[in-house]
């Protein structure tokens, strides 16, 4: 509703907003960044010669060691002093650095945007308040998808004003998502929080695969749903966001579904990490090292244990593997690779859901049929299994492989992108759910006790 | 076309919108049963901004006052009890074979898994102090009556759903295990008590009269049954006659969970409840009581008050209440080392101690009779 002159900074103040809710003590850093890079991107743009590479390298340097100290510097000394105790050391004093919302996506942001100035692929903002936008625009904050300078700059500079129909299938979207995360993902959380909470003993091997499938089940609707409710705003604001998920769980090969699954991530990660070391370019084995590498460092981005660290290094020695075996796979019928690829995507969740390398080991016993509990499982099936989670797992699982096994058809963008008109019928559906989302967090939020205890 | 847009996103903004609306103007709201730890607006400074404390606050504060929030939660409920037969996987409320109601505690209870079982050593403990409190207050003149509170699933197994049973089942269940443990120790220690799970379960007439089917405890009728056995010959339980009525649906305890379910209740009639007959004034020379015990106390304090004089109440050992009459009076939190203390716990002829079975485990118990023993064998 604001004047176009002044929606980027109405959009800015709501975005300032919103990170000084969640991540006030972080709020001097994320400005300090931004100030660098505003200066550091117009040195780079304005500067001829080696000393451009400097400026880049000096940005990519400042940005990772802030990234590295906010997530990584709690895990690095807890296992240095793990390793100290092994030798009877005592351990280092370190007070934990608190985790900022977001860091992760705003230091691959910052470092991209850096990057396309280096490359001419996009131009330094403006005007600092743009690039600041650029880094804190709240409907991103949180989960991504992760932005690149270079697909926003010239939306910053238009007018941004969405007509009506693209509010309703803003709106829309973001209902649909709010509904993946809420009815669906936090449903389907349920069971796997109370199978992964089993003690190695507890787990059997049908307990362990619906643990594994339940978690592909919830991170799929869980950060699907967040990237709906992203792009959802974000198109109400007049933005147009890329997608961020193309039906991974269709995919045929791993390859294919990481150009599904976190598209943006799988992106940036080309773009600045894959290519610049060489991509394949120089041979099959430097290309199966640069590979593996990415994957690596993809995981462990996501959190900073070895859990991640191994789901990161799976991913990295199949697809790897995959490209090697391809002429062999690709006699495999698309549904039977569709469904072979949910399963190998399915188990290399669980050390992404785990807690330990450990755990890990005793899901990958159970999922083996290995494993030989000695004490019943603690959870009763009413607990693990109560109607609504059933319904929704048993649902969502169903959908998922029917899309799976469904003849693929050209990807649509929407009834709303072609012929402008959002579907009335849609529109209807996003009102309901919306009211059903907020029915539903109202209730799970009251957990009252029968009478005063105490 | 476009009205019908602006429609559309008017709609949305609306019910996205009111919640907030209806906390801004006070709207009125549905009421919702239950109760939660109280919810303050917090103070707000830059310090308390920084650490995030503020946040925290007005979030529980908001979604605590939200508007609207009653209907919010009644028609989720609603919806979900209409659509599935039951309750939330959150709720502590749980739906089981016709329409009977449990807390979640008593399923848990009735499957524990052997390894996580009440230690049969705690259990035997427990008779122990109870014998020689028994005896140590004889001695005074004084009385200790015990009573033993049933689990709803002990009077109500078959009422207890498949999935809430273990699939490889112990030797003995872990009811009929910890009641058989628990009436051994008392027998070996010489324990006089009330047996709450023999009296209910020898009731000839209807068990809901003793324990309703979408109540937490048992009934005044049940809590007097068992109380009026255990209490003589500390006083004398004149009646347990009863009589049917309809329920209060905002207070009586006999309809508590079916109160929490928090639904709109419109294909369910309030339950008929059975109440006790007897109401009058305590006599003059009737004994001056102490009960102990969890929110099964309750109804024997209902079925006690016209037999006894001064009661008070160690809810959980934790809390003092003045029960003399039928709505409570906090008066103080149980500290074993205040004078407070003392004049609530010593000055009396009788002790009701309520065990529950599930719970029989537990510290209440054995805290405060550690706590009366040393206080009272003192010079």
């Amino acid at each position: 509703m604001a004047p176009a002159r002044a929606r980027l900074l109405v959009i800015l103040a709501a975005s300032l907003a919103f990170y000084a809710w969640g991540a006030p003590r972080f709020m001097p850093v994320i400005f300090a960044l931004g100030v660098a890079d505003y200066w550091l991107a117009r040195r780079i743009a304005g500067t001829v010669g080696p000393g451009r590479r400097l400026f880049l390298i000096g940005g990519i340097c400042v940005h990772v060691s802030v990234l590295a100290y906010f997530k990584y510097a709690n895990f690095l000394v807890g296992e240095v002093n793990v390793a100290r105790a092994a030798f009877q050391l005592p351990p280092w004093a370190w007070t934990s650095v608190v985790l900022p919302i977001g860091v992760s996506f705003l230091t691959f942001e910052e470092i991209s945007y850096l990057t396309d100035v280096y490359r001419g692929d996009a131009p330094p903002a403006r005007r600092w308040p743009h690039y600041l936008l650029f880094l804190m625009l709240f409907p991103h904050s949180i989960a991504g998808p992760i932005f690149r300078w270079k697909d926003l700059v010239a939306q910053f500079h238009s007018s941004l004003k969405p007509g009506p129909e693209a509010v309703i299938r803003g709106m829309s979207r973001f209902s649909f998502g709010l509904a993946k995360k809420i009815l669906v993902a936090d449903s389907v959380a349920h069971i796997v929080d109370l199978i992964f909470g089993l003690a190695e003993n507890e787990i059997t091997g049908s307990l362990a695969w619906t643990g594994a499938v339940g978690y592909a089940l919830q991170i799929y609707f869980d950060f699907s749903g967040y990237s709906d409710m992203a792009l959802g705003l974000g198109t109400m604001l007049g933005f147009s966001f890329k997608e961020n998920f193309r039906e991974p769980y269709t995919a045929r090969s791993l390859g294919e579904f990481w150009q599904r699954w976190h598209i943006s991530l799988s992106t940036w990660m080309r773009e600045y990490l894959y290519i610049p070391l060489g991509g394949n370019r120089l041979g099959r084995t430097r290309t199966a090292v640069n590979s593996i590498a990415v994957f690596a460092i993809s995981g462990f981005w996501h959190g900073a244990a070895w859990t991640f660290l191994v789901w990161g290094l799976y991913h990295g020695v199949l697809v790897t593997l995959e490209r090697r075996l391809e002429p062999l796979l690709s006699r495999i019928p698309d549904r039977a690779r569709a469904v072979l690829t949910f399963v190998v995507v399915t188990v290399g969740w669980v050390p992404f859901r785990a807690t330990s390398i450990h755990q890990v080991l005793g899901m990958a016993r159970a999922m083996l049929g290995l494993a030989m509990p000695v004490y019943e499982p603690r959870p009763l099936p009413a607990e693990l299994f109560p109607p609504l989670s059933a319904v929704v797992f048993c649902g969502s699982l169903a959908w998922i492989v029917l899309r799976a096994l469904s003849p693929r058809r050209a990807p649509r963008r929407g009834e709303a992108v072609v012929t402008g008109r959002a579907p009335i019928w849609r529109a209807g559906l996003s009102l309901a759910l919306l009211v059903l989302s907020i029915m539903h967090m109202t209730n799970t939020r009251y957990t009252p006790l029968i009478y005063f205890k105490f | 076309m476009r009205r019908v847009h602006l429609m559309t996103i008017a709609l949305h903004l609306l019910v996205l919108a009111l919640p907030g609306l209806g906390l801004a103007v006070g709207a009125p709201d549905a009421k919702l049963f239950g109760t939660e730890p109280p919810s303050i607006f917090p103070a707000l400074s830059m310090a308390r901004w920084t650490d995030e404390s503020v946040q925290a606050g007005l979030k529980a504060w908001f979604e605590s006052h939200l508007g609207f929030r009653g209907v919010l939660v009644r028609t989720d409920n609603s919806l979900f009890y209409a659509t599935l037969g039951t309750t939330r996987p959150e709720a502590t409320v749980k739906r089981n074979g016709d329409g009977f109601l449990f807390i979640d505690d008593d399923l848990w209870y009735a499957a524990l898994r052997v390894q996580d079982r009440p230690k049969v050593e705690r259990l035997r403990a427990l008779a122990v102090l109870l014998g020689r409190a028994q005896r140590e207050l004889a001695r005074s003149g004084k009385h200790l009556v015990v009573v033993l509170a049933p689990a709803k699933s002990t009077i109500y197994p078959e009422a207890v759903s498949e999935g809430w049973r273990r699939r490889q089942p112990a030797p003995e269940p872990t009811d009929a295990f910890v009641v058989r443990t628990l009436r051994e120790a008392f027998a070996a220690e010489g324990v006089r008590y009330g047996d709450g799970i023999a009296t209910m379960q020898g009731f000839a007439t209807s068990r809901e009269i003793i324990y309703p089917r979408v109540a937490r405890h048992w009934s005044r009728v049940g809590a007097c049954l068992v109380l009026r056995d255990a209490a003589r010959p500390a006083f004398d339980i004149s009646s347990c006659d009863y009589y049917p009525r309809t329920a209060n649906f905002e207070e009586d305890s006999d309809i508590d969970l079916y109160r929490l379910l928090n639904t709109w209740h419109v294909t369910e009639p309030v339950p008929t409840i059975f109440d006790l007959r007897v109401n009058h004034p305590p006599t003059p020379d009737a004994p001056r009581a102490l009960f102990v015990g969890t929110s099964f106390t309750w109804m024997l304090v209902d079925a006690a008050r016209s037999f006894v004089r001064e009661p008070h109440l160690f809810y959980y050992n934790s809390s003092i209440f003045d029960v003399s009459a039928p709505k409570a009076r906090l008066v103080g939190n149980v500290d074993p080392n205040s004078a407070e203390w003392a004049h609530y716990a010593l000055d009396k002829d009788v002790y009701v101690i309520e065990i529950l079975e599930a719970y029989a485990h537990g510290g209440v118990v054995p805290d405060f009779l550690q706590a009366l023993l040393a206080r009272h064998t003192s010079p």
